[in-house]
């Protein structure tokens, strides 16, 4: 899962980004809302975190711009907590709306929430044939048996298992796993993916040639 | 005492009214008095000189258009001539020297009646009077003669009484009523010196006049009837008073009450206005002028107060948010740095952001208590006479050492001379640092910061000029603002809490000073802090 955090204090900006990629998460961090704006465009992020009041251009405007284009799940995380400023939030297009100061623990939650909903989910786990993917605990499990993943390729088995019966493309599974300082080598999916397939069984991931990777229920 | 407006003019109106009431009753009253009166008097006299002018010429009275004119209303009794009118008194024709005189003329007091001689009565100092002529001269009488010739049944009159004596006292002729056969008591006026006499009595006018060989003439007009007449026209006037009151009265209270209903319709909108609904006003469209203004001057304290409101929620709102977001950051990086065992690199810099973020509230909770106080009152002021140029000083050699670490030069320039102002310097001082940090913010490296203090006339003036990047026109009206950031970025990651420059205009103003900003893009900006100049001499 890869998600943009745009806010202008600096030290909440590096600690979220913190918190974010200690949870799974690939993070990309913009410290005001054109950068925010641009990078929400360049990439397709599973969420966004986004502060209200930024210098050149406000949260607002950001997801004002932002809807016209892309249905990214975005979480605004602002230190304005009047009843307006959440109407306004929601209703300019927000998915959730978390007033400062807050719970890293509350944050997590709900940007899985968010997460969740806009891949069609009603609980945190996933289930995949015997498998059993819970986003909360970041654990796969078959039967009572609990399986050993790292966390990059539990996020590869998430991204798969979110859109199961569809087929992700590999440039997907780059956008969607790897933020955007990570020097992602072109055969680093191609290992996870195997080592998926070692740990999982032999014919739990399709290659579709020339395409990319499907998860067959 | 009346407390309402209502009754209050009420009981003015009412009270004006009543007054000017009783007062044009009492005019008409005593004006109808008057009448009576003077009417009374005119047939008294009129009557008087008819019988004289019958006497000296014996015929009716005086000529009115050539006819003869009507006859006295009064019953004559002389057994000698019976109904015989004119009366024949047995004197015949008066000599011309007897002619009738106007007896409105001011004659020269003759003397008691037998003494006189006829020619006298011609009066001596009117030479160039009327012509004498052959013959009866036609009387100038007043036109109006009592009695009339209408028709029908006559209202009680009262009828006049008269009686004459000749010059020996005896009587010639008396009146008496047809229903009376008394004989009037009228006296023979004593010493009644004056040609023509008036006496006011009980109930009745007489006059009294020197009649043709000094006979005396006497008329008595009684006033029973005109004085009864004149007390039911006084009942009239008295009911009608007390009708128009009553009327006036009622249908004042109904217009005071439409004059009030607006001023009360005005309270219940003002009532309603509350914290919740200050956007409401008084409806000014359907009110009368006064009101109008009163409803404008009303309409406009809410939409101040309604303005200040929202500046006060503003202000709570953006204080909670700077508040806030340190606190988020603290509780953020604790959360997290105790989610698992770090390294000992990670706590100090959770700890090192964690004391940045306390530093920020800290300064940013100094500043808003300062606004409060300086807001409150500036009682806690401890005015004293100080050099603005040490103030400048020391707030330049504070800052000094972070200019030079931003590679930028900062430099102080004053008179020789003291600039005295009367402040509580550990207020003051606030204001110069205010202005330098907040040029060294805004003031790219390599740039340059100019204090300098001068007099102007009576003012005593700090200015901060620096080359930064100046401020856009739209901005400058709000820098003073509280919260106000020209870019809500900048200033952060500087530290600045978006309160500087507010502080600096709150303390400036509780020293009686003025401060105002003046600012190019690209250029840079300079703030002028003007205080009233002390004079050290004195």
């Amino acid at each position: 899962m890869r998600v943009l955090v745009v806010e202008d204090e600096p030290d909440l900006l590096r600690t979220i980004a913190q918190v974010l990629r200690e949870d799974g998460y690939a993070v990309d961090e913009a410290a005001d809302g054109q950068d925010g704006l641009f990078k929400a465009r360049s990439w397709e992020y599973d969420a966004i975190v986004l502060d209200l009041l930024m210098p050149k251009l406000t949260g607002w405007q950001v997801l004002e711009q932002l809807r016209q284009t892309h249905k990214t799940p975005v979480l605004i995380l602002s230190a304005r907590d009047g009843v307006t400023d959440r109407v306004r939030g929601l209703d300019g297009g927000a998915d959730d709306y978390l007033p400062k100061p807050f719970h890293l623990t509350e944050l997590k939650a709900r940007l899985r929430a968010i997460i969740r909903r806009s891949a069609g989910l009603a609980t945190s786990q996933i289930l995949v044939g015997e498998l059993t993917v819970d986003t909360k605990t970041k654990t796969v499990t078959r039967g009572d048996t609990l399986l050993l993943l790292t966390p990059r390729e539990f996020s590869l088995l998430e991204l798969l298992a979110m859109h199961r019966g569809h087929v992700v493309s590999r440039t997907q599974i780059y956008e969607h796993l790897f933020d955007e300082n990570e020097d992602s080598l072109s055969n680093l999916v191609d290992v996870h993916v195997s080592n998926l397939r070692r740990k999982l069984g032999k014919d739990f991931i399709t290659t579709r040639r020339g395409q990319g990777y499907i998860l067959h229920d | 005492m009346i407390r309402s407006i209502r009754g209050r003019l009420q009981w003015w109106y009412g009270a004006v009214y009543a007054l000017s009431i009783i007062v044009f009753g009492c005019l008409v009253y005593w004006r109808a008095d008057r009448d009576v009166n003077e009417r009374a008097t005119l047939q008294a006299v009129s009557t008087a000189q008819y019988l004289d002018v019958s006497l000296r010429t014996g015929r009716p009275g005086p000529m009115r258009d050539g006819r003869p004119g009507n006859p006295p209303d009064f019953n004559l009794r002389d057994d000698q001539h019976g109904d015989h009118f004119p009366p024949d008194f047995g004197m015949g024709r008066l000599p011309p020297e007897f002619q009738f005189r106007p007896p409105r003329d001011r004659r020269p007091d003759l003397g008691p009646p037998h003494d006189r001689r006829p020619d006298q009565l011609r009066g001596s100092d009117q030479p160039k009077g009327p012509p004498v002529r052959k013959g009866p001269v036609e009387p100038r009488l007043p036109p109006e003669l009592p009695g009339d010739n209408s028709d029908g049944p006559r209202p009680p009159i009262d009828r006049m009484e008269f009686a004459i004596w000749r010059h020996d006292g005896s009587v010639l002729a008396r009146s008496g009523g047809a229903e009376s056969n008394d004989l009037p008591d009228l006296q023979m006026p004593a010493g009644s010196g004056h040609p023509l006499q008036i006496t006011r009595g009980d109930g009745f006018i007489e006059a009294a006049m020197l009649g043709p060989q000094e006979a005396t003439i006497v008329v008595r007009r009684p006033l029973a009837h005109d004085m009864a007449k004149l007390h039911r026209f006084g009942f009239q006037i008295a009911t009608m008073a007390v009708g128009t009151l009553v009327v006036g009265i009622v249908g004042g209270w109904w217009i005071s009450g439409r004059i009030v209903q607006p001023i009360q319709m005005i309270s219940e909108t003002a009532a309603q206005i509350s914290a919740t609904n200050l956007d409401r006003r008084i409806e000014t469209r359907h009110l009368d002028q006064e009101l109008v203004q009163l409803g404008t001057v009303l309409n406009g304290t809410f939409e101040r107060l309604e303005n200040s409101f929202q500046r006060l929620t503003q202000f709570t709102a953006d204080a909670s948010h700077e508040l806030r977001t340190p606190l988020a950051v603290i509780q953020s990086q604790t959360e997290l740095a105790l989610s698992q065992p770090r390294s000992a690199e990670s706590y100090q810099l959770t700890l090192e952001t964690c004391l940045k973020s306390a530093e920020r509230m800290r300064s940013l909770v100094d500043g808003l208590l300062l606004l409060a106080r300086t807001d409150s009152e500036y009682s806690e002021l401890r005015k004293e006479t100080i050099d603005l140029r040490s103030v400048a000083e020391d707030a330049v050699a504070q800052l000094q050492e972070k200019a030079i670490s931003v590679g930028i030069e900062l430099e102080c320039a004053a008179p020789e001379t003291m600039v005295g102002v009367s402040a509580d310097v550990r207020f003051l001082l606030q204001v110069p640092i205010n202005l330098i940090d907040n040029a060294i913010q805004h003031t790219p490296s390599g740039g340059k910061i100019f204090v300098e203090v001068k007099t102007e006339g009576n003012d005593a003036v700090l200015s901060v000029r620096d080359t930064g990047c100046g401020i856009n026109a739209e901005h400058l009206p709000h820098v003073f603002e509280r919260f106000y950031r020209v870019d809500a970025g900048r200033s952060r990651q500087h530290g600045g809490s978006g309160l500087g420059l507010s502080i600096c205009k709150s303390l400036v103003e509780s020293h009686g000073g003025t401060i105002n900003c003046e600012s190019k893009v690209g250029e840079g900006s300079v703030f002028v802090v003007r205080l009233p100049l002390v004079n050290v001499g004195e």
